[in-house]
Formats: structure tokens, sequence, C-alpha cells
């Protein structure tokens, strides 16, 4: 593997833990309500978006234990000497990102195998609301990195991962504006379908929560490139927007406007139930 | 350049020819030249401000010292473009490392910071490639270049060890290779001999003094053994401020007494220079 990405994440086996620990997070994330979303494409998506909640803080601590080595070792002088010092200094934030989402599509991934398994008919259309769960995986991913940076002693790791958690919990609990709730709905979404422009700001504004932790993670050099200056003000700008407007506080989900398709199974009696239903409609029917 | 002489005492090494690049709009060989001016930074916690108003570093090695807290390793960083003054300019070999030119400038910088250390868990090999391609070079050119810094400061053998395995002065020399790697015309080495024994020290004093004519390097150091033995030229910091740079022949000569030593001289010099009577120096 390419050090340019891996040197500051570790040995083979820190490396080997990381994954792990990801993956554990993620399947245990995913299941840990059993498979009472099995019956619902876009329920059983919106669970492996939901993974989000607990992959993110995982990998906002291992961002930040890789960053506070990084700033004790003072890489960050020799970085900003070097031409490809920003690059340097930024690659183990991408490589955990990268790490982060992989861990989460692949659950949704999985999901998807699970109700295609239970022989769910209808087709997944929802599955653009990963695009936002990839952008929290940044913001998550980037305070990390940005505590690590800031303090520099890898005690901090936890203290990440329990705080980007915390930034979930209170996301879903109304407290802040929902960026961090990315799904894990535990009631069925039949008639419902998700609120586009709500999702569209919470990435949004996750992106611009991910690019001024990479400000601040980034402070540390002598010059950030002219081009990435820009790049990182222009999100801070539209994701300040997108979170004053998402203090809405509008939900995630929305009635459907259309009328619900409609799966039936038996004919005396014949049970229909809305296509996105996770109710077993054979079982009923044969009640 | 054939890295492998460097790795031999310096007194029987063969000096390259002058290190130079051709300026391709105005048809002439430029020489490898660092100029600060009007440079000056304040820090907190600290009494002084960095002030340097003109500052030529020319190709061999200068010895950068001064006590404790007088600034040298602030200096360094400014001059490594690591740390960004509140004013003034650095330019390397013509390019302004804060300014437009700073990628240009940059490759031609290896620095070596005074605490700074890469994953111990990486290989040898491996982290010399990693700060070659850091400082530009491309990813199979790294390689080539990383075998032969770690054959100039004697840790060929080394190269597929892991970085935790080495002892404390071969880490030192590990570093030096990381500084040296990709031929930077513009070396600043921030106290390279510190916590080595009698022994490693000569070695790194040494392998520092191979550096070819033609390039400059910076080299900060308390001990004045080191700087008589290495530096061509020595550029003597007080609280922020350049109180002496000249060669240091002259400067053992008018300060060091009959002995003509480096560390009477130094002594000398920031005694007079406390009691008000300021040296005037050469440069």
């Amino acid at each position: 593997m390419s050090p340019t990405l891996t040197a500051w994440v570790g040995s083979r086996r820190a490396l080997t833990a990381g994954w792990a620990s990801l993956l554990v997070t993620g399947v245990a994330a995913l299941f840990n309500r059993g498979l009472e979303w099995a019956g619902s494409w876009r329920q059983a998506i919106d669970w492996g978006t939901g993974t989000t909640v607990l992959v993110g803080p995982v990998a906002a601590g291992l961002a930040c234990w890789t960053y506070a080595r990084m700033r004790d070792s003072g890489f960050h002088h020799v970085a900003s000497s070097s031409s490809r010092g920003f690059a340097a200094w930024v690659a183990p934030l991408l490589w955990h990102w990268w790490q982060a989402s992989v861990v989460v599509l692949a659950s949704v991934a999985l999901a998807g195998c699970v109700v295609i398994l239970h022989g769910v008919p209808a087709v997944p259309t929802s599955l653009g609301i990963a695009v936002e769960a990839v952008a929290v995986l940044a913001a998550q991913v980037s305070l990390g990195a940005a505590l690590g940076v800031m303090t520099g002693r890898t005690w901090a790791a936890p203290l990440a991962a329990v705080g980007v958690c915390l930034l979930g919990v209170t996301s879903t609990w109304g407290l802040i504006p929902g960026i961090f709730d990315t799904g894990g709905v535990t009631g069925s979404l039949a008639g419902e379908v998700f609120n586009v422009r709500v999702l569209v700001l919470s990435g949004i504004a996750a992106a611009g929560i991910a690019a001024a932790a990479l400000w601040a993670v980034t402070s540390v050099l002598a010059r950030r490139p002219r081009l990435m200056t820009s790049l990182i003000a222009a999100a801070i700008v539209s994701g300040s927007w997108g979170y004053v407007v998402l203090g809405s506080g509008d939900d995630r989900y929305q009635l459907a406007s259309g009328p619900i398709t409609m799966t039936c199974s038996g004919a005396a009696p014949r049970v229909c139930v809305a296509a996105d239903t996770p109710q077993p409609r054979d079982d009923a029917a044969r009640q | 350049m054939d890295y492998r002489r460097l790795s031999r005492s310096h007194s029987s090494i063969e000096r390259p020819e002058p290190y130079q690049t051709f300026n391709l709009l105005s048809g002439e060989e430029d020489v490898m030249e660092v100029r600060v001016s009007g440079l000056r930074s304040t820090y907190r916690g600290r009494s002084w401000t960095l002030e340097v108003e003109r500052l030529q570093l020319t190709d061999g090695v200068t010895a950068l010292v001064g006590v404790n807290g007088a600034g040298k390793s602030t200096l360094m960083r400014h001059l490594a473009g690591a740390l960004r003054p509140a004013v003034g300019r650095v330019h390397v070999s013509g390019s302004d490392i804060y300014g437009h030119g700073r990628a240009a400038g940059l490759r031609q910088v290896g620095y070596l910071p005074q605490e700074y250390s890469l994953p111990r868990e990486l290989r040898v090999q491996t982290s010399v490639t990693y700060a070659a391609w850091m400082r530009g070079v491309g990813r199979r050119e790294s390689k080539a270049l990383a075998g032969a810094a770690l054959e100039a400061v004697g840790l060929s053998a080394r190269a597929r060890h892991r970085v935790h395995t080495l002892s404390g002065g071969m880490l030192r020399r590990l570093s030096l290779a990381q500084a040296m790697v990709g031929e930077p015309g513009f070396l600043l080495l921030d106290e390279p001999t510190t916590g080595l024994d009698p022994e490693q020290r000569a070695a790194m004093r040494d392998l520092v003094a191979a550096v070819p004519d033609g390039r400059v390097a910076l080299v900060s150091s308390h001990v004045m053994e080191d700087v008589h033995t290495l530096a061509r030229n020595i550029l003597v910091l007080e609280d922020g401020a350049v109180i002496w740079h000249g060669g240091i022949q002259d400067f053992c000569e008018r300060f060091g007494g009959p002995d003509r030593s480096a560390e009477v001289a130094f002594l000398t010099l920031l005694s007079q220079h406390r009691a008000g009577r300021r040296p005037r120096s050469p440069k």
C-alpha cells in the first residue's frame, strides 16, 4: 500500500485493528434491532446509512489518534517546508474518511442484500441518501482529526469518539439541527419518502463542518494552497447557510405526495400492504 | 552526484563541482543563494522580536549559534518555509518561499527540525522514499534517491528494517538522509548532533561537512567544537537579532583569544554585546 496515504495510520497491526473496529461497529449498528427493517427497501437503506451514527465516531477516534501522533512528532514543520507538504498532511484524513465510507456503503449494500433475500419486490430508489451519509462522515472524521491536531495527545482519541457520538445523539433528539441524524428509523416508512430538501441541506451543512474542521487541521501549516483556501472558504460559507436553513426543524422523512404502491397476497382474504411495509404479508394472509 | 563519496570522512572526499542550475530565461547559471529581507516576527511568551533586516547565505556550511531561547529554531523554521513571518521575505535560489515561488523554492529545501520523527513502524527505506515524495520527486525516482541517501549516511544495510529497531545515532542519520534526499540546494539542520555520543557526533559531523560546494547548509549547534570543525561561516543570534555574521576563521581570530577557540570567541562576543559594545559584523 502506498506510504503516501498510510504512512501515519500506524503499523499493519494497527491498520487491521482499525478496519476490524469499523467493520464490527458497522455490523453491530446495522443489526442492533435484528432484521425489523428487512421487508422495506427504504427502511433498510435508512438503516444502512444510519450506521454512520456509530461508524463515524470510531473513525473520528482513529483520525484523532493519527493526527495527534503527527502533531506530536513535529511533522507539521517538515510538511510546511515541503512542496507536497499539504497533500502529505491531508492524506491521512482522506484515508480515514475513505475507510469509514467503505464501511457505511458496505452496510448499505449488506442491508440491500438482506432485503433481496426477503423477496421484497420494490426496487431501491433512495440510494442517493448515501451521499449525505458520506458527507456526514467527512464532518465526523475531520472533527476528530482537528481535535488530534489541537491537542497533540493520543489520549484525546476516545474523547473525539465520544464527542462525535454525542453530536449524533443530540442531532437525533433535535437539540441541534439534524445534520448528524443519518437514519436508523424505527417505524415503518410506508407512505413516506425521504425529504430531499432536508437531505441536501444536511449534506451541505456537513460539508461545511468538514471544511471548517479541515481549516483547523491545516492551521498548523505555514500556508495552504490558494485553491484549497478558496474551496474550504466556499464550503464553510455554503455549509453555514445550510446549517441555518436546516435549523427550521423539518424532518428527513415526509409523506408521499403520490399514490402508495400496494403489494397483495392471498385470495380470500386478500391482504394488501404498502410495498414499503416491512410486514410479512403472506403470514397475515394465512392468519 | 555520487552520494557514496559523502559517506567517507570529509577530509578525504573529493569535492564535486558546485551545484548550479541553468536559468532558461537569462541563459546564465544560478548559484544557490538564500536571501532574507525585512524579516520580523513576534512570539507569545518571548520578550524579544525576531528581526533580520538583511541576510544572505551563500555556498558552504554556516553555523547558527546562540544561547537557549535566542531564536535559532524559530529562524530556521522561517528560512525553511515552515513558519510564515509577520513581515519580510525569504528567497531561496530566487524564489520567494512565502509568495508565488513557494513550490519552486521549497523543492530546494531540506529541513531537519530539532525534534522530529517519522512513524517508528515504517521501514527505513519507505521513510526516506516518503520524504523524497514530499519534496516533489516522482514515486519511481523517489525509491532510487532514497537508496542513494541511505547509502550516503551508511544505512543501506538497514533499508528493510523498521525505524524503531534503529539506535539513537542511526535515527539521527536516518533523519539526515530524509533531509538530504533529492539533493536539496538549501539544507537546514537544527542541532543534528544533539544526544549523540562522541563517536556518533564525529560521524554525523563528517556527513554534514560533506555537503558539496555550491549548496547552502545552515546548521545550528550548541557544541562549539562541531561549529569550528564544520562551518565556513558563523551566524550568532541573541534575543532574536543577528549580532554576528562572518567567516569562522575571522570570528575565532578576533574574539577567540590566543587559542583562537570558537567557544571563547562566542562567549567574548556575547559579553561584549551584553555590555553594550556592539562589534561590527563583516556581513
